[in-house]
């Protein structure tokens, strides 16, 4: 039983956690319906970025935020224009190959820079833990959660309550009739991938404290943000928390009672319930 | 003949009837036109027939068989043809090509295929253009690219969906010749259309849809002498109103 | 001068495989047989995710797990039972063409097409890579060696030459199969499912069907390709034969050579093998000629979607077009590029 709120508690937390890494993902789906197989790719990069700052210069991940922010902002801006701006309106297929293409090329950077190892980072709270009752909880990982949860209330507010919200989302719905509205698309997709890709940097950043971080862990995120956004619905925001929640609390469970070999399995059957009952997620097209 | 039934079919889209109880008959050899406003349920229809879509009322009778829940090849296998309102060629492969796939459908391998395939662009007058990608037709020939493929699976009944939409008058009647051209070698037609002198001219019988329901049907004269269907209208410049 | 592309095609693949029988007669060096092993395998690899990527528009990213498969079923049926790698093979063919029947009528029965599909067979890939890393029966993640050894009967060959024979064989099969496959019924209909698979059924092609031979033919073939590279390698894991990696390279070979065309992912993967070697031959340390060979490919996938999306097959024929000739149909696109417009769009149910 104790295995089970243990496992039940990290869950949670990391559900949060996964909530934050997918809703970068979500923002570029849904407004320019791009499929962006590199995001999990992006978030290691923020990872990175975290651990070299702490390398060089022993800043706590979240201090390195500072440095983080913008260089993903101004990464994304380019990626955008070299490779999101050509293929946003061919075919997925094409969103598919690009985005690989740029997974590998990022994903060896990294490896170029760093080497493959797995890599932390040890900040003073990494190891340490508040115990409620006979459940064990990281502090790094709280830390982590509560940040997700804020950004996500952020961002949430951002699209509904600011005029660039408000933009993102009449582009997501209509985007002849954004044109009609005055709103300058090319100019909002381009910043809505800057942030999308700000998201992802950010949220591989403050896992650090905690986690491990490899270059090809890029991949297995991107599926589980996958999984997410299915659940969810494409696009939607309150979608992407409820999504990462289910799988959080999923993988949490079965990891503690079982091995996380089958919480993989669990994770992907979820991904089968969902496609086929409803590829589309329960929540509402358009972004919300 | 009755070669094709169409009993009370029914299509809802959670509370929207797109379609709503239609009853249609129509006979081998006939030229049979489907008209009325944009939204009334003509394309769904269509798509009933062809298994694109599931009814959720009705049924449909083909050559006095039950081919209500069939999926689209099975349809196409009995002798059904359709072409879709926005021409859809296969953009990267020949216009040669294009038609082959539609040949393998009646025939038994791919010489026979072949016959068939230069027997329709001969037909539909892309016989020069048979090396040119789908993707790089112009309008006309995307049109003519849409019927000779569904021609060349050898079907009884062929459903068009507005196949002169975006043709000029010359092309129009090039397209009118063709139908009944097409009719001579024995297929019925079943049509759609907006552009009513065509469709009026070239139909044996008309059918009208507003609201996904039946309002009218009969001769074209009949048709165009009918006050129901002129409301309908209302506001079409083009529509002619008796002979 | 007629030439007819038909008979280019022809003459070219007559010669490819003259050149391939004579090489054991001008190389003996192991080292340089072993390089060109290692090319015709990932050619071979390249060439049957081609079928279904290329010609059919399945995006199956987890396509090594046939690979996997393959590897794994004839040598636990060797290493267990004692059964020889040469029926392994097949047994391992055959399992990998029933699980990927499964995976797309699966698909096909739930209407997960498009990029959906892709990410399921995504993440089919990764949880057999998990599975495996797991599973103490395979031995788990330290992978299983097999020992060298001169036992033909065994699949087992101390000299490099029989296995320079062997994949040879593979890959002209798989060429082969490839080259009736496009004259086919089936070959047509892939490329109508390509092209616009709602169309397609409306001209009578029974597309499931359609997919499910073809995802179960690819299968077979890559899975035996996975008994070559246990028997040629000698070790296998999931990180070798059922990781990301091997994907890549299929991906890579076909789509920048030219997907759906015959001879695209040869040249494709030519192209990179030959760049390897070339990297190696530089001054940049072991690991580095790996990851800056990846950072290439990397650049190639976006150069093509981008700018050549016909590949390297599309280059050339748009040079051959160029030239003077009087009959430029040479260069007629008869089969087309697998980068294919309407395969993935969302379907748009049009109302009247």
């Amino acid at each position: 039983m104790t295995t089970f709120i243990q496992g039940l508690t990290t869950g949670i937390l990391m559900g949060c956690i996964y909530a934050f890494f997918a809703i970068g993902f979500t923002l570029v789906l849904g407004v320019m319906k791009v499929v962006n197989f590199a995001h999990g790719t992006f978030v290691v990069m923020g990872m990175y970025i975290a651990i070299f700052i702490f390398m060089n210069y022993l800043w706590d991940p979240f201090l390195s935020l500072l440095i983080v922010i913008p260089s993903m902002f101004v990464f994304g801006l380019i990626v955008y224009y070299i490779i999101v701006k050509p293929i946003r309106e061919q075919p997925l297929s094409a969103h598919v190959i690009a985005t690989i293409g740029l997974l590998i090329i990022i994903e060896n950077v990294i490896t170029l820079i760093f080497g493959s190892q797995y890599r932390t980072v040890t900040v003073p709270y990494t190891t340490s833990a508040i115990t409620v009752g006979s459940v064990r909880i990281g502090i790094a990982r709280m830390f982590a959660a509560a940040t997700s949860l804020c950004v996500v209330g952020l961002f949430y507010l951002l699209l509904h309550r600011t005029d660039f919200g408000r933009a993102v989302r009449a582009c997501a719905d209509d985007i002849e009739g954004a044109w009609g509205l005055g709103i300058n698309v090319h100019r909002t997709f381009l910043i809505a991938f800057g942030i999308g890709s700000v998201l992802a940097g950010f949220s591989g950043a403050v896992v650090m404290p905690f986690a491990v971080a490899s270059p090809s862990g890029g991949l297995d995120i991107v599926i589980k943000t996958f999984v997410i956004v299915i659940i969810g619905g494409m696009g939607s925001v309150g979608g992407a928390l409820v999504g990462g929640l289910i799988i959080g609390i999923v993988e949490g469970i079965v990891s503690a009672l079982w091995s996380p070999a089958i919480a993989i399995a669990a994770v992907f059957m979820i991904l089968i319930i969902m496609l086929t009952i409803k590829p589309e997620g329960f929540f509402k097209k358009g972004l919300e | 003949m009755l070669l094709l039934e169409l009993t009370k079919l029914s299509r809802s889209f959670g509370g929207l009837q797109a379609v709503k109880e239609v009853d249609l008959q129509i006979n081998q050899d006939e030229i049979f036109g489907l008209i009325g406003p944009n939204g009334s349920g003509k394309t769904t229809i269509f798509n009933l027939i062809s298994g694109a879509l599931q009814l959720t009322g009705g049924s449909i009778k083909f050559k006095e068989e039950e081919i209500t829940n069939l999926k689209p090849h099975q349809i196409c296998k009995r002798g059904i043809g359709r072409t879709f309102q926005i021409a859809r060629p296969f953009a990267d492969v020949s216009v040669y090509r294009n038609v082959m796939i539609g040949a393998l459908n009646h025939a038994s391998n791919v010489s026979e295929a072949a016959h068939i395939t230069d027997e329709v662009l001969s037909v539909a007058n892309l016989f020069n253009k048979k090396d040119v990608n789908g993707k790089n037709l112009t309008i006309p020939e995307r049109r003519r690219l849409e019927l000779a493929r569904s021609l060349a699976t050898k079907p009884q009944l062929l459903m068009l969906d507005e196949p002169m939409a975006g043709l000029n008058p010359t092309e129009i009647e090039e397209m009118s010749e063709l139908l009944r051209h097409i009719r001579k070698m024995g297929i019925t037609i079943f049509i759609i259309e907006h552009v009513l002198q065509a469709i009026m001219s070239l139909s044996d019988r008309i059918a009208v849809l507003n609201y996904g329901e039946k309002i009218a049907e009969g001769t074209p004269e009949e048709i165009g002498a009918n006050h129901k269907v002129v409301e309908a209208y209302l506001g079409e410049e083009y529509f002619i109103a008796g002979s | 001068m007629l030439l007819s592309a038909s008979l280019l095609r022809k003459t070219l693949f007559v010669l490819f495989v003259l050149a391939l029988l004579s090489v054991p007669f001008f190389i003996r060096s192991d080292y340089l047989l072993t390089v060109l092993i290692a090319a015709l395998f990932g050619a071979y690899i390249c060439v049957c995710w081609n079928l279904v990527a290329g010609y059919t528009g399945l995006f199956s990213l987890g396509h090594q797990a046939f690979l996997g498969l393959g590897a794994y079923t004839s040598t636990i049926l060797y290493v267990k039972y004692k059964i020889t790698p040469w029926m392994g093979m097949f047994a391992g063919g055959m399992i990998a063409a029933v699980f990927a029947a499964s995976i797309t009528f699966i698909c096909y029965r739930y209407r997960v097409k498009g990029m959906f599909f892709a990410v399921a067979t995504l993440a089919f890939g990764f949880l057999l890579q998990a599975l495996f890393m797991t599973w103490d029966y395979v031995n788990a993640s330290t992978g299983i060696w097999l020992t060298l050894q001169n036992k033909p009967a065994d699949f087992f060959f101390m000299a490099r030459v029989p296995y320079y024979w062997i994949i040879s064989v593979l890959l002209v099969i798989s060429l082969l199969v490839t080259y009736y496959l496009e004259r086919s019924r089936l070959g047509y209909y892939m490329v109508a499912i390509r092209e616009d698979e709602d169309v397609a059924e409306s001209l009578g092609v029974n597309s499931s069907q359609c997919k499910v031979i073809v995802m179960a033919l690819s299968a077979f073939l890559t899975a035996l390709g996975g008994t070559f590279y246990a028997q040629f390698y000698l070790y296998i894991s999931p990180a070798c034969v059922l990781s990301i990696e091997p994907l890549i390279s299929m991906q890579v070979g076909a789509l920048v050579g030219g997907s759906g065309t015959l001879f695209g992912p040869v040249i494709g993967w030519a192209f990179f093998s030959f760049l390897g070697e070339f990297l190696r031959g530089l001054p940049l340390g072991g690991t580095a000629v790996g990851v800056i060979s990846r950072i290439i490919w990397g650049l190639s996938l976006l150069i093509v979607i981008i700018f050549l999306p016909t590949g390297m097959i599309g280059l050339g024929r748009k040079l051959i077009s160029l030239l003077p000739f009087r009959h430029q149909k040479i260069a007629t696109q008869e089969i087309g590029s697998g980068i294919s417009p309407s395969h993935f769009t969302k379907n748009e149910k049009k109302e009247d």
